[in-house]
């Protein structure tokens, strides 16, 4: 399997924020779809989309996103 | 009865569009069979049935480049608009345009290899080609998508 180029923390930090994907893709003005592939790390968010969906959380974009080691 | 969100109308507009990129490049591949029976030789002047064949097959390939440049919801209010063309979208038409080019290029390499041995028009070239351009980037899109869509 190939390592992934980016590691999201984006479905801990959203489910610990009691928010579902649809509700997320409402507050940052995409598709569940973008959500969904951001999670299973399928795409790679602009750093406009990662901005805003660090300040929909109410965290960092390092706090969702970080390099693999 | 609720009024659905804007993301609501997107997804329901989303599968509408996969259903038709999915199912119009199937038309185009069925009409090839259509096309190389029947219009590869064409009555001159050309039948009714041929020029409704013709045309209704430059239309269809004119609303599916259409649908698949602008991301459609032309029905819809700019906020759903700008949903069913958001980032992943936009990845995907560019992932899709890539695939059709290299197609293209692909059959036009066949195409150019085949001239010596098989004598072919150029509408019958122009209609290879156009399908080509056509279903291959709506077929990837649809298969990006759908992709997307699963959890």
């Amino acid at each position: 399997m190939i390592d992934p180029i980016l590691v999201s923390r984006l479905k801990a930090v959203r489910t610990e924020a009691g928010l579902t994907q649809a509700e997320l893709a409402e507050r940052v003005g995409v598709t569940r779809k973008t959500i969904n592939t951001v999670e299973n790390g399928i795409f790679i968010p602009s750093t406009v989309l990662a901005l805003k969906l660090a300040r929909a959380l109410s965290t960092s974009v390092e706090g969702l996103f970080q390099l693999p080691d | 009865m609720t009024k659905a969100s804007p993301g609501e109308i997107a997804e329901r507009a989303q599968r509408r569009r996969n259903r038709m990129l999915w199912l119009a490049p199937m038309l185009f591949f069925i009409w090839q069979g259509a096309f190389f029976s029947s219009y590869a030789t064409p009555h001159t002047p050309l039948r009714t049935l041929e020029i409704v064949s013709l045309g209704s097959h430059l239309f269809l390939a004119a609303v599916l480049l259409f649908l698949l440049a602008t991301g459609g919801g032309w029905r819809h209010g700019r906020v759903v608009k700008a949903l069913l063309d958001d980032e992943t979208t936009r990845a995907h038409r560019a992932q899709a345009y890539a695939a059709g080019f290299w197609a293209l290029a692909v059959c036009a390499l066949g195409l150019y290899a085949a001239a010596p041995l098989v004598q072919l028009a150029t509408g019958e070239i122009a209609h290879v080609l156009l399908s080509v351009a056509v279903a291959v980037p709506a077929l990837r899109f649809v298969m990006l998508e759908r992709r997307a869509a699963r959890d």
